[in-house]
């Protein structure tokens, strides 16, 4: 039995994380429908059962900060669903609140920390339920025509919000549906559906009729509602059903009708199915993914490795036959290796969508600290990525969201003045372009101030006086460390980190970032990503002996320079390409590679153009090997940080292979031309 | 003994973490695992269960509307049902008890003590067919 504790805890972290964005996204219609006054009691059952099962799981497996203070929460919910607790904005708010404690709990247990102080969180959940609702006394059972059976199953909740739509003169209806056994589940669903806009489900109560049969099943559905029978029974539609009024009281026309079977459905094996799916999905942690793809990487090293023996049996004459033999199942293999690869790279993505609510309630909490009023949209939420990359990506969002609002979205005043409206407006849009995930933050905001970047990198020292600076370049000066053109700290955005980190994250994953301004319009970020960072196509070249791989996402030509071709400008080389000037990085420089250099042509070069954002360089190599798909493995701890460096692979049975990182080399070259310094 | 169990619940390490509590004590046991009213009504005629046990807040048809069903079928009424709650919900206890439910289990349990409860929902319900074969 003992499981491992550890798991324990994954399995823990992975059930709350998905009940905390149901919370999340329940939590936020709730908000809604108070303004509108018009919350559905279905809504604050779920949430109340949302609470109860993270309270639930996390007392059994004895996390028991977590539990105190969902117990707290559960308590809470359940009077506001009994009636007890009213349902307001101030209690909308202690929800809001719960998420982030909760948040944070859940990293805690993650961690293994005990660190943060919920007594003043909870006591403002026990406080909010302390202001009591008058209790129900009425005995409004005995006024229904119920049986005693239906009477028993009903629980706690369900009995108030019985008395309830009595109390509000509703119409009270007994439904009665005769389903087939095999597709009940889904014909009750489909009925709950149609209902739901008319009706309140009070209880769905299955029972057995013996002159049915043991194929069929009976359901009592018992509803509240303001419309009359006929629109019920409209709304049910071929769903026919008998229908009758419990209440008793008056002269009410009680229909009785021979409950009519809804048609059957042709015989199929799904009964069998559907026994044996629980659930179609299947959660599995990360690691295990990164596990197999792990074993994918051997598997391409392995294959190369059967390559080139075929190649090796071609040279000797008595195993020439073997040579073609080898050569078809090497195919045959790699063919086979690239679907393996494609499906699991599948198999880890998730839509961007799941940190959207998480970003959502970012919003909600900077823009009331900012005290500015924000319309946050989102757009393309199925949009897929590697669920690694949608974790990492999160932190650069919220920092670039975290700029608009505090920065870029001026105060309502002002903005009245500028003829824009009071609320600020700010959208993320996610879509795929080719192999690559465009991710777009837009505000219309103040925008950015060229001017004042350029005065500001002029007194850093990022820029020297008259240097002329085109204006995707002053924009690309915003990324530059120790740059930020607000001249007061903010509590929201804090001094210190600036959009470096942010361009360096990026970057990290792979990725590019771009921002396009229009003063007084808006500001846009495009943060361009691959799809996934677990397998690159790469090209292979040789730099003074040395195997590197180029990610070919960025690789837009290579050329053949003779060394005459290249120029230096500013102690930096340069090369001309159709009348462009494109600044060159020597590898073997900048990591200070030894390597002889008298096997290679002195004269000539190959010089691989590679395009980041808007910079293009040029990197100079010996020797162009080839193309070839990649698998990255990080580097560890001590050399995550280098600059121009995305990780290492390997490739046949040599010495791994280190993956350059074209948005680093770029950052070299240009920082270096705008700095010039000396 | 080889015994059968039917474990409603929507949450999937509680019924992984029944399962598994059981499976010490009762090396021949044999759970089947559903994670709603719905599906443990699917399952029910294809299943000869020993015991059953389940949660009450559930989605769509919850733990008591479950249990109503069941007490009431003339093939299932006679298999003793647990119900894991929390302690807060005394009034659904009390509902769920009138419906004929063998057993409450409040959560956080161990497996030692849902075991013997077990044990405990087993033994009467030999005892009971012993004293229906002398009469």
């Amino acid at each position: 039995m003992k499981r491992d504790k550890e798991q324990l805890i994954k399995d823990f972290i992975g059930e709350a994380e998905e009940l905390l964005e149901e919370l999340s996204s329940d939590i936020k219609v709730l908000e809604k429908d108070v303004k509108e006054n018009k919350v559905k009691p279905a809504l604050i059952n779920k949430l109340f059962r949302e609470y109860h099962s993270i309270k639930g799981l996390s007392s059994m497996l004895g996390f028991d900060k977590v539990s105190s203070y969902t117990h707290e929460l559960e308590n809470l919910l359940d009077k506001m669903r009994l009636g007890k607790v009213p349902i307001d904005p101030a209690s909308t708010d202690i929800l809001f609140e719960s998420l982030d404690t909760l948040q944070k709990l859940i990293s805690e247990v993650q961690k293994g920390e005990d660190i943060l102080d919920i007594s003043k969180a909870r006591d403002r959940i026990i406080v909010a339920q302390q202001s009591l609702l008058k209790p129900e006394t009425e005995d409004i059972l005995s006024l229904l025509d119920l049986d005693e059976q239906t009477i028993k199953s009903f629980t706690e909740y369900e009995e108030h919000r019985l008395k309830e739509n009595f109390r509000l003169n509703k119409q009270i209806f007994c439904i009665t549906l005769i389903l087939d056994m095999s597709t009940f589940d889904k014909d009750l669903r489909t009925a709950n559906e149609k209902l739901s806009d008319t009706a309140e489900i009070i209880s769905t109560l299955p029972s057995y009729d013996e002159s049915i049969g043991f194929d069929k099943m009976v359901f009592r559905l018992i509803i509240g509602t303001s419309e009359t029978d006929v629109t019920i029974k409209k709304v049910l539609g071929n769903l026919t059903a008998q229908l009758s009024s419990i209440r008793k009281k008056g002269k009410q026309e009680i229909k009785k009708e021979k409950p009519v079977q809804l048609p059957e459905k042709e015989e199929s094996e799904e009964e069998e199915t559907s026994i044996k799916g629980v659930s179609q999905f299947v959660r599995v942690d990360i690691q295990k993914l990164d596990e197999v793809m792990n074993i994918i990487g051997d598997l391409v090293i392995i294959k190369s490795i059967i390559t080139n023996i075929s190649y090796e049996a071609k040279e000797i004459s008595e195993a020439g036959f073997l040579y073609t033999k080898l050569q078809k199942a090497s195919f045959d293999f790699e063919k086979k290796l690239n679907e393996l690869q494609r499906s699991l790279i599948e198999i880890r993505l998730v839509p961007i969508g799941q940190i959207y609510n998480k970003l959502s309630r970012m919003v909600r909490k900077l823009s009331k600290t900012a005290n500015k009023e924000i319309d946050l949209q989102f757009y393309g939420g199925d949009t897929e990525l590697d669920k690694m990359m949608i974790e990492q990506i999160f932190d650069p969002l919220i920092h670039l969201i975290r700029n608009s609002i505090d920065h870029g979205i001026e105060s309502a005043d002002v903005r009245k003045k500028l003829n824009k409206p009071e609320t600020g407006y700010i959208s993320i849009n996610a879509y795929q372009r080719g192999n690559n995930v465009v991710i777009e933050i837009s505000d219309d905001g103040k925008g950015l101030d060229v001017e004042k970047l350029s005065k500001k990198a002029l007194s850093a020292g990022l820029l020297q006086p008259n240097q002329e600076m085109g204006m995707k370049e002053a924009y690309e000066l915003i990324f530059m460390p120790g740059l930020t053109t607000s001249d007061e700290v903010t509590e929201i955005s804090g001094r210190g980190v600036g959009l470096d980190v942010v361009k360096r994250n990026i970057s990290n994953l792979n990725g590019t970032i771009n921002v396009k301004s229009e003063l007084n319009q808006g500001t846009t970020f495009e943060i361009t990503l691959p799809i996934t960072l677990a397998i690159i196509q790469s090209l292979i070249v040789k730099i003074k002996n040395n195997k590197f791989a180029i990610p070919m996402s960025s690789v837009t030509e290579t050329i053949k320079a003779q060394l005459s071709d290249i120029k230096t400008i500013d102690r930096k080389e340069v090369i001309t390409l159709r009348g462009k000037t494109i600044p060159l990085v020597r590898v073997d420089k900048i990591f200070s590679l030894s390597g002889t250099e008298g096997i290679y042509d002195e004269n000539s070069c190959f010089i691989v153009i590679v395009k980041v954002a808007e910079q293009t360089i040029g990197i100079i190599a010996n020797e162009l090997i080839g193309q070839q798909q990649v698998v990255i493995k990080n580097l560890g701890e001590k050399l995550k940080n280098l600059i121009g460096i995305a990780g290492a692979t390997e490739i046949g049975e040599e010495n791994p292979v280190l993956i350059l990182d074209p948005a680093g080399l770029a950052m070299l070259a240009t920082a270096g031309r705008l700095r010039l310094v000396h | 003994m080889h015994i059968k169990i039917l474990v409603v619940e929507d949450s999937s390490i509680m019924r992984g973490y029944v399962s598994s509590s059981l499976r010490v004590f009762f090396p021949d046991i044999e759970s089947v695992e559903v994670n709603s009213g719905f599906e443990a009504l699917k399952t029910l005629p294809h299943h000869k269960f020993d015991v059953i046990i389940t949660d009450i807040n559930m989605p769509d048809i919850n733990g008591l509307e479950l249990i109503s069903f069941i007490k009431k079928h003339p093939q299932y009424k006679d298999i003793p049902i647990i119900i894991i709650s929390t302690e807060k919900s005394t009034e659904d206890k009390k509902r769920g008890l009138a419906l004929g439910v063998s057993e409450y289990i409040f959560k956080p349990f161990t497996p030692e003590q849902l075991s013997a409860v077990i044990k405990r929902v087993l033994e009467n319900k030999e005892q009971a067919l012993k004293t229906l074969e002398t009469l």
